[in-house]
């Protein structure tokens, strides 16, 4: 077995986490934008479909996500279509798989930003002012919501760290390009390696729990910047 | 019982034919032979386990956990290559060693947790095609055979190493292009060993023992492309 070191596992988490993160922030944010202005039973359906992967069992949203990167799914025959190799086993497929698995973390708490009424006033005299969509969105919008953003990108990030039935299943476990930090500690247990498994798992603890904190800390700053408005 | 993942095709049939002669009625558990393991250890009310390898029965009689005598070989897990369909790949490994630049993906079970990934890893090894594969990031891991499979027969890997039991098995032969026989000299056996738990050496294990142990059970092991312990398939 050629081992590759822990810390490229790590990094390699990390990167996948860190990319996945950005794509749903990215695509996400037009999409709870676009959710929050629908309303009545138009908008539970699509709240429903985006809080889907919770209650599925990763393993089977890796099965899903097999057949949809396979020869024949839609996945797949998009990839086909655009002449670029298939995802699974790929890291752009653990990104897009990491993508939906991740989705209602990323996508609730900017849901719920967007919708609130505390936005409306300050919007509504921006367009009185002259201001177009895209200059109210980043003048307006998003320093109001940054501390939703943040917390759904921690969300996402940390979730994408944490994942292993989806990666398990369209990873494939090739050391240095789909084993993440989850998959070769899984792999330690079962050999009962537990030292090593503690090793990777010990890292993995400090730095995310580093991470959140300061996450946390930024969020409780922003709070007090605000004057204890909400 | 409880019954490897690789076992379980066959343990239905077994089942069936079991119960339509004894008014004994077998309830089976599946999963990963190292859970199921895990499991036994920490007092899952199995009688009867059929693991997929030698080793966890002998963890097992070692921890004092099993009925004397109660270890005993039922079936030895044979290898066969398998090709996607529409792949144009040989199925002689020799070939790939020449040339691999044709192949994308070639999947095994995770050798370090499944007993069929480790054959799987010892034959790429002797063919010298282990290390190249995975330098290259070409060679994937199922987390069990099953999944080694699925990759295969879905279309995601070009060749596979898996159990010969998929292939023979109707429903699923049909899913892959074809397959060819790994030379079984190539690969320590895959002895799987069943043990009996202790104080669980009741009658009713005793007739499914004498059951197992009958030509009939043996014709259906072997028949699910599975090799027999003491008796030679040509003798059946």
């Amino acid at each position: 077995m050629s081992e590759v070191s822990l810390w490229t596992t790590l990094l390699l988490t990390f990167k996948v986490a860190l990319v996945t993160t950005f794509f749903l922030i990215l695509l996400g944010t037009p999409f709870a934008f676009w959710i929050s202005k629908r309303k009545g039973n138009k908008r539970a359906l699509l709240e429903a479909f985006v809080s889907l992967p919770l209650v599925l069992p990763p393993t089977v949203l890796g099965f899903y996500l097999l057949m949809a990167m396979g020869p024949e799914g839609p996945l797949g025959m998009m990839t086909d279509f655009l002449g670029i190799a298939p995802l699974t086993f790929t890291f752009t497929g653990l990104v897009v798989g990491s993508f939906f698995y991740s989705l209602p973390f990323a996508l609730t708490p900017l849901i719920s930003a967007f919708s609130d009424s505390k936005l409306r006033e300050p919007l509504e005299a921006a367009t009185l002012l002259g201001a177009g969509p895209i200059d109210r969105f980043f003048s307006i919008t998003l320093p109001l919501c940054r501390r939703q953003f943040l917390m759904a990108s921690t969300l996402s990030f940390a979730h994408t760290v944490g994942e292993f039935g989806v990666i398990l299943m369209i990873g494939g476990n090739i050391p240095g390009v789909t084993q993440l930090a989850s998959l070769s500690i899984y792999d330690y247990v079962e050999t009962m390696e537990y030292g090593k498994a503690h090793e990777i798992s010990f890292i993995m603890l400090i730095l995310s729990f580093v991470l959140l904190a300061l996450v946390y800390k930024l969020n409780r700053n922003w709070e007090l910047l605000k004057g204890g408005e909400s | 019982m409880g019954v490897s993942s690789n076992f379980l095709a066959t343990m239905k049939i077994l089942k069936k034919q079991f119960e339509k002669k004894h008014p004994i009625r077998l309830s089976l558990v599946s999963g990963p032979t190292g859970l199921l393991y895990a499991q036994i250890k920490r007092g899952s009310p199995i009688d009867v386990f059929l693991s997929a390898d030698e080793k966890r029965p002998r963890l097992l009689e070692a921890d004092g956990l099993i009925h004397p005598n109660g270890l005993f070989n039922y079936a030895i897990g044979q290898l066969v290559i398998v090709r996607k369909k529409g792949s144009a790949l040989s199925l002689d490994l020799n070939e790939l060693k020449k040339d691999s630049s044709g192949l994308r993906f070639f999947a095994i079970a995770n050798p370090k947790t499944a007993p069929f990934g480790k054959a799987g890893a010892e034959v790429l090894k002797n063919y010298g095609l282990f290390e190249e594969l995975q330098s290259q990031g070409k060679l994937v891991q199922g987390e069990n055979i099953g999944k080694a499979f699925q990759y295969v027969s879905m279309g995601h890997a070009d060749l596979g190493i898996v159990s010969r039991s998929f292939v023979l098995d109707g429903r699923m032969g049909s899913r892959v292009g074809s397959f060819s026989e790994v030379n079984p000299t190539l690969y320590k056996p895959i002895k799987q060993f069943g043990v009996v738990l202790k104080g669980k050496m009741r009658k009713e294990v005793k007739v499914f023992l004498n059951f197992l142990k009958s030509n009939k059970a043996k014709f259906i092991i072997s028949g699910m492309g599975y090799g027999l312990p003491e008796v030679k398939v040509s003798q059946l």
